[in-house]
């Protein structure tokens, strides 16, 4: 028998229903969580609250600066939304890239879905619709302040928030479907698991670039009522790119006009937006008739190729009968295989590239006068721990979760729990020590900094370097996540956000601590008159309390992280 | 060789396992039966050391679990139900690291590592990664980690789970050797009632999270008042809802 086409049976769920499953978990949450759980999670709402309130005041700020310059005031705020949704843009298009990869080739119920009697039409809308709401929550958190705060400062109608609101659908659907489509293509040609690899690699070249470039546009001369001016004229100077095409371009054509108060003056490009975003949707549908089957099944053959173990390992040390050094070997081996992890390491050397090369900036604010030469070394040691927390936050709080569902063979295996974390700490310390010391010996010596608090710095960078290794072990120990996916996902959590908070208080409390013995030493070398004692005895229990605060934040973390995954499993 | 005494574990109100006790002798080949969400896997982590017990106490070899878990784990080797491993190493590779982890000398770790890749057939990938092994070879692999530091005590959860027919008949033969030749206690945890009267020298059948009975199949057998009945009806008997055996509906009329 030939078989006809597939017929409209009655009640056939549609693609709205498949969105169902996803919604009623949504819905389900708080059932589902333990009082602890629902504790972090109120902790992470206030966080969120926060940083949200936090970006609107600063945009509100920042508008209310440039609307102050008179004549280009209002063009200067054109020229910052411009770049805002270029920016947002570029990473909806690889967020998008990333996150079909998960809704379309790799999520769990697709063996499911794709043996339902559903048209590829339905499958296509449904999964399209969860790729978008994946990667469009940056545009809700960090968009919509910085748009609403324009407004704010231009006091607008109400009819410039509806607009808002207006234009977000088709700006978020235009690169979900194009992003849809690229990573549809990609899974035809590459297997989809190392296709997911490179484009990792890729987003996170594109953000380095996206960073280095927002870093030299130096946002911070704004902060300078002299420098303004130049500021003015480099923004000026800056070619965003203009081409009419872009939906960015067509985004701050509505909204800009609307900010002025002449809100009709955009809605032929909130036609062209809507108009664009139904045809790419028409295209895209029509695209995935012809290949998202095939792309499926294609991923599923890709997913065994991966054979071979590849030529850069670690595998070649010499074996050791230790627990402690074979779990560095075993960690070494995965952080080199795998491209989530080792990518990071564009990030990290981009940001210490990006502080290093902006120190120059605060060798001026020395220069000036407006902070002392005491202050800028300060400043220096500060930043630097900020660096290595951050840092931190990717590459040793994720450290023990990145163990993952295999955690069972330690469990079971005669490792104390001690090892285990003391392993994961040496493993972590020796970087972040290696990336701080490099990063403050070579700003010490751009800003000729004296030969005796060249040598604190150095101390007292160790001794954040152990402080940064044993919060972020402890502490990922204390908040592991055994099922997330990647080391991102790890270090955007409740728990990470905690490690990365606690850590930059941390810091700032020993650099205060330590102050007061390290000005009185400066102070003495500068007279060159030994220090009296009363001062040796202020300035010694001050050193005290920052070596104890040091060794105490390094030091009860690993226990208590140690502690909490003996018990793990209660 | 295993003693579990009034072992319980509950999740919140609902309560998984309750007061089980019972002893495993040494060489001794223990199966442990019941249906799904009876409490079996729960007794296996908590035997393992991966979940905690919320009374009573796990003894391996005569080392508590609880106040000397390195010595106790030490004795024992554990096969999951799922074979979740380091995907980016190679099986070699994770022989090697957990050879580490057992502290076994150089030359012991590389040459039990090469018995036992020759031995489940997985030499000729041992340098592939874990990624591309099927299921049937990780769980394989997953044997031979268990394996590789010589254990007295092997837990074995669910062994026949995913195997093609090859693959199980390999593993039985392999269960019946370790216990035969190499005198090994084995713990384990199985649905398939045919392995079970196969291999197994004693039975214990749990049922909602308590042991309903314990011992031979002779002794089940005579429990239930039928000393001809096959191990199949001996567990429906023992673990009866109150209801006979669901029978599955009659297929629907085809419609004209």
């Amino acid at each position: 028998m030939i078989a006809g086409p597939p017929a409209r049976l009655p009640g056939l769920p549609s693609w709205p229903r498949l969105l169902l499953p996803g919604w009623l978990g949504l819905l389900h949450l708080p059932a589902a969580l333990s009082r602890g759980r629902k504790l972090a999670v109120g902790l992470f709402a206030v966080f969120g609250v926060a940083f949200w309130v936090g970006i609107f005041f600063a945009a509100w700020w920042f508008f209310q600066r440039c609307v102050e310059v008179e004549l280009v005031g209002p063009l200067l705020v054109r020229k910052v939304l411009d770049m805002t949704f270029l920016v947002f843009l570029s990473v909806l298009l690889f967020s998008n890239l990333i996150a079909a990869f998960s809704t379309f080739f790799l999520a769990d119920d697709l063996a499911l879905v794709m043996a339902l009697p559903l048209s590829t039409d339905s499958i296509y809308l449904a999964r399209l619709t969860d790729t978008a709401r994946h990667s469009s929550w940056m545009i809700l958190i960090f968009g919509l302040p910085i748009f609403g705060a324009a407004g704010v400062v231009f006091d607008t109608a109400w009819t410039y928030y509806g607009l808002i609101l207006a234009i977000l659908p088709p700006f978020v659907l235009l690169p979900a479907v194009l992003g849809t489509f690229v990573t549809t293509m990609l899974v035809l040609v590459f297997p989809a698991r190392r296709t997911r690899d490179l484009l990792l690699l890729l987003g996170l070249i594109g953000f380095c670039v996206l960073f280095v470039l927002f870093r030299l546009l130096r946002p911070e001369r704004l902060l300078d009522e002299s420098q303004f001016q130049d500021m003015v004229s480099l923004l000026a100077a800056f070619q965003t790119p203009q081409a009419s095409w872009l939906p960015s371009s067509w985004a701050v054509r509505v909204l800009f006009p609307a900010l002025r108060g002449e809100p009709a003056a955009g809605l032929a490009d909130l036609g062209l937006l809507y108009l664009s975003a139904g045809a790419v949707l028409v295209g895209g549908t029509w695209a995935a008739r012809a290949t998202l089957r095939r792309a499926y099944s294609r991923s599923l053959e890709g997913s065994g190729q991966l054979g071979r173990r590849g030529g850069l390992t670690a595998s070649r040390l010499a074996y050791s009968a230790s627990p402690g050094r074979e779990l560095l070997r075993k960690d070494l081996i995965l952080f080199l295989r795998d491209p989530s992890q080792w990518s990071q390491l564009l990030l990290l050397l981009a940001l210490v590239a990006v502080y290093v090369l902006n120190f120059k900036n605060f060798e001026l604010l020395g220069a000036s006068g407006i902070i002392s030469a005491l202050g800028l070394f300060y400043l220096n040691i500060g930043l630097t721990g900020f660096v290595m927390a951050a840092v931190g936050t990717r590459l040793i709080f994720p450290a023990i979760s990145l163990e993952g569902r295999a955690f069972w063979l330690l469990q079971s295996a005669p490792l104390s729990a001690s090892t285990f974390v003391r392993a994961k700490f040496q493993g972590g310390l020796l970087p972040i020590f290696a990336l701080g010391l490099v990063t403050i010996a070579v700003t010490d010596w751009m800003i000729g900094t004296p030969w005796h608090l060249t040598v604190i710095s150095v101390l007292t960078v160790g001794g954040l370097a152990c402080l940064v290794a044993g919060m972020g072990v402890g502490l990922g120990a204390l908040f592991p996540s055994f099922e997330a996916e990647n080391a991102t996902r790890i270090a955007a959590g409740f728990g990470g956000i905690v490690y990365m908070f606690l850590t930059m208080a941390l810091i700032i409390g020993v650099l205060l601590l330590e102050s007061w013995p390290v000005f009185l030493v400066h102070a003495s070398l500068d007279a060159g008159r030994p220090l009296a004692t009363r001062h040796l005895l202020t300035g010694g229990l001050s050193l005290v309390l920052a070596v104890a605060v040091t060794a105490l934040a390094t030091w009860l973390p690993l226990r208590l992280g140690s502690r909490s995954l003996a018990r793990f499993g209660e | 060789m295993i003693l579990l005494e009034d072992l319980s574990k509950s999740y919140g109100p609902i309560a998984a396992v309750q007061r089980l006790s019972l002893e495993v002798r040494p060489g001794e080949v223990f199966g442990f039966l019941g249906p799904n969400g009876a409490g079996k896997t729960t007794t296996i982590r908590m035997m393992a050391g991966l979940l905690q017990p919320s009374s009573g106490r796990v003894v391996v070899g005569g080392h508590d679990l609880a106040s000397a878990p390195e010595a106790a784990k030490a004795l024992l080797g554990y096969v999951p139900d799922r074979p979740f491993l380091y995907e980016r190493l190679s099986g070699r590779e994770l022989l090697r690291f957990l050879a580490g982890i057992y502290r076994l000398p150089p030359d012991l770790a590389r040459a039990r590592a090469l018995r036992l890749l020759t031995d489940f057939e997985l030499l000729s990938r041992g340098d592939d990664l874990i990624q591309s092994y099927s299921h049937g070879m990780k769980q394989r692999l997953t044997m031979c980690a268990a394996l590789l530091h010589d254990p007295q005590v092997l837990v074995v959860d669910e062994p026949m789970v995913g195997l093609d027919p090859r693959g199980a008949r390999f593993l039985k033969e392999l269960l019946r050797r370790i216990s035969h030749e190499q005198a090994k206690t084995l713990f384990l945890s199985t649905h398939s009632l045919d392995v079970a009267e196969e291999l197994c020298d004693r039975l214990g059948i749990i049922h909602r999270g308590e042991l309903v009975a314990c011992g031979t199949l002779a002794e089940l057998k005579q429990a239930t008042g039928d000393a001809r009945a096959r191990l199949e009806e001996v567990f429906f008997a023992l673990t009866a809802e109150g209801d006979p055996v669901p029978q599955p509906p009659a297929p629907a009329p085809a419609s004209p």
